[in-house]
């Protein structure tokens, strides 16, 4: 029998737990590669882990340290310490937390790449015992491991021998131990004539049902998918259910795999009649062929993971083949997201304010907000250097919602009526509810006057969806707030469709301003835009301040146009 | 497997979708075909239903089908599930799915109107428009339910049933 402490987390298990082949340590040599994988491993392992640092704070934990200590899952942002934590550990006497925190302290006192000294046994009830021990990681972490007794009471799973070690207790499907074991051995026996193929589902909308219809309805749901995907995979298929909505299928014959996929997610988009309710749902699916001899269960979940991203990243719905090719391009906008979401979390994004000046009167009008990331690394990075990449991740909703925030807060303590500018991501606007939503709640919670922000929406957000995303500006406009149309290359003109949009305002890039400047026509067109009753018509220069030449180009483009109108801001 | 607040409440699901019989079987392109499925698929759901004590109708037009399934709540879903996973159609819409306190078709394990029924083409097409918004899918419910109710009864005052 293994103790869980012979797990030594996070490496030997990002293997699956094959106690047949020697630990590798795949996981630490590309660290933030595998940052979401570890983070799942970690999800998953049945025991409590907690990362403090050499004051104690607590800098990381998994969702069953955030169910013993009664915290919240996932980082946050301030660091919690770790005598707090244990004060919210009902079930731990004072003397047993002055305890814990000791042994930590002798363990941080010890240097951080000291090995575990014993472990600290305590007795909570008469049958709950839990045990703990730290780890130095390195780089001023430590590891708090908690074996809460529960998991390991009858000994490990692994060697209770029963079936249900294997099973999902929920959908009976297979397990991710039993999973990552069968996957194991089938690449053990792979050969050149036996293809084989992994599909990994995760269900997209789960969350929304969990949220919206409740646990019970989410459970009884993911026992019908469960069901779905059983009748849609052959005896000699191994379907597994990996943990909450992500499930796997191994085809030991992977010729078809693509077919496989494209069948589950029909399936599981059909509607689901559940415990009196019905839910809505999709599916994503990354596919990966088996062909390396000596590929490891980790490298082909990673692959597939990676497939499944990319799936999740075109909108859902849909599935995608592991390519090798772009492997690394996928991964490097994965990792660009997990540093993003870090970043977002750990603060390390703040925003600048471009001054906005009012061409007429060469006062100022307000600034415009762009957001500046002090990557630890690489130092401060302006806005161009990552939002384009940022904008290809989900990430960006959730970025955009943290500027609309503080923006709006920042805003709030200026002078009335300056105004601040936020941009707003293609993104953003096809999650029409969330967006006017977040708008909704920055202005609630800073008290800014509406009038007093404007959203900048870039013009290729709405070239080809105008009509999908018309009503969200219409819900915007009605919040009271400014909506404005900028990055707007002329070109040929679509002032009709312009007119069709509820913007108060139109911001041309540089290009098309000198172009306008340079054509007649485009001239005539200005004029045009402020009869059509645009309050707003203005020019930006990118992250650069727009200089008095610039201005200079703009207002004799406004006294060719002939109208009083013409400001960088109302 | 799992608790079920009130599993036995009447309730009444009615959907529509699109047929695709000739791709999911080898002869359904021609009509002999086409026909001998419908048979078969009216049979079956007769038979379970029959035994699982679920009422209804359905629709068969040249816009796909539509059908009413009432019985306990929990029968129903059941009963969803495997139509669901039919590969004889495609792109089911739940119109509605809500507890009712009488049947419809008490009579009927599973009624059957084709298209040679009066009006139905029209109210089908016009269901098989039904969009994502909630207002338009409990319009068109009540449409396909009026409907059946309407043709069901003729036939039953036309046999004698």
């Amino acid at each position: 029998m293994r103790e869980p402490w012979a797990m030594n987390a996070p490496d030997g298990l990002a293997g699956g737990i094959s106690s047949a082949r020697p630990a590798k340590a795949p996981v630490r040599r590309r660290d933030r590669s595998a940052e979401g994988l570890a983070s799942r491993v970690l999800a998953h392992l049945p025991l409590a882990v907690a990362v403090i640092d050499a004051q104690m704070g607590l800098s990381f934990w998994n969702e069953q340290a955030a169910v013993l200590f009664g915290v919240p899952p996932l980082m946050a942002v301030e660091r919690p310490s770790l005598a707090d934590i244990l004060v919210r550990f009902g079930a731990l006497a004072q003397p047993q937390r002055d305890r814990i925190v000791a042994f930590a302290m002798a363990h941080i006192a010890a240097g951080d790449r000291a090995e575990p000294d014993g472990c600290l046994r305590l007795s909570l009830s008469r049958t709950w015992r839990i045990a703990i021990q730290v780890h130095g990681l390195g780089g001023g972490h430590w590891m708090l491991i908690v074996d809460d007794g529960k998991v390991t009471a009858g000994g490990h799973p692994a060697a209770r021998g029963s079936g249900d070690a294997w099973l999902d207790s929920l959908t009976g499907l297979s397990n991710r131990r039993h999973f990552n074991e069968m996957l194991q051995a089938a690449l053990d026996q792979l050969t050149a004539e036996s293809p084989q193929a992994v599909l990994l589902i995760d269900l997209d909308g789960f969350t929304m049902v969990n949220e919206t219809l409740g646990h019970a309805v989410g459970d009884a749901l993911l026992c019908l998918v469960a069901q779905r995907l059983r009748r849609e995979t052959r005896d000699h298929d191994l379907l597994a259910r990996l943990g909450g909505d992500e499930f796997a299928i191994l085809i030991p014959n992977g010729g078809d795999a693509e077919i496989l996929a494209a069948r589950a997610i029909t399936m599981l988009t059909q509607p689901f009649m559940v415990e009196g309710q019905r839910a809505a749902i999709s599916a994503s699916v990354g596919i990966v062929r088996i062909q390396d001899q000596g590929a490891s269960a980790d490298d082909v979940m990673h692959h597939a993971d990676l497939a499944l991203y990319q799936a999740k990243a075109d909108g859902g719905r849909s599935w995608r083949l592991s390519d090798p090719a772009i492997v690394g391009e996928i991964q490097a906008r994965r990792d660009l997201e997990t540093s993003l979401r870090r970043a977002l979390t750990l603060g390390e994004l703040s925003l600048v304010y471009q001054p906005r000046g009012n061409v007429a009167s060469h006062s100022l009008a307000g600034f415009a907000a762009r957001p500046r990331w002090h990557h630890p690394t690489r130092g401060p990075m302006p806005a161009s250097d990552f939002m384009p990449a940022a904008e290809a991740t989900a990430c960006i909703v959730a970025m955009g919602e943290w500027t609309l925030q503080t923006a709006c807060a920042d805003a709030a303590a200026w002078p009335a009526p300056m105004s601040v500018g936020v941009s707003i991501a293609p993104r953003q606007l096809q999650q029409g509810d969330r967006l006017v939503a977040a708008v909704d709640r920055a202005l609630r919670e800073s008290g800014l006057d509406p009038a007093r922000l404007e959203l900048e929406v870039p013009e290729r957000a709405v070239r080809d969806t105008a009509a999908e995303v018309l009503p969200t500006f219409h819900r915007l406009r009605a919040l009271g707030v400014g909506v404005v149309l900028v990055d707007f290359d002329v070109g040929p003109l679509l002032l009709n469709r312009l007119r069709s949009l509820p913007f108060h305002g139109v911001v041309f890039n540089d290009h098309a301003v000198f172009d306008a400047a340079a054509d007649a026509n485009h001239g005539s067109m200005l004029s045009e835009l402020t009869a059509a009753g645009f309050d707003h018509i203005g020019c930006c220069f990118g992250d650069v301040l727009t200089s008095a030449a610039e201005i200079a180009a703009v207002m004799r483009l406004h006294a060719g146009a002939g109208s009083d109108a013409m400001t960088a801001a109302e | 497997m799992r608790k079920v607040t009130t599993p036995t409440t009447l309730y009444r699901l009615i959907y529509r979708s699109r047929e695709v019989i000739a791709q999911a079987t080898s002869d359904g392109a021609t009509e002999e075909g086409l026909q001998r499925e419908l048979r078969a698929i009216v049979s079956s759901a007769r038979w379970r239903n029959t035994t699982e004590n679920v009422t209804g109708a359905l629709l068969f037009t040249e816009a796909g089908f539509a059908q009413v399934l009432e019985g306990a709540r929990e029968t129903v879903e059941r009963t969803f599930e495997r139509i669901a996973a039919d590969r004889r159609h495609a792109d089911v819409t739940v119109l509605s799915f809500t507890p009712t306190q009488r049947r419809s078709f008490p009579d009927w394990p599973m009624a059957f109107c084709d298209r040679s029924a009066a009006g139905s083409a029209d109210v089908l097409g016009r269901v098989a428009e039904v969009g994502t918004f909630s207002g338009s899918r409990v319009t068109a419910g009540s449409d396909v339910l009026r409907l059946l109710e309407r043709l069901v009864h003729q036939e039953d005052i036309s046999t004698g049933a």
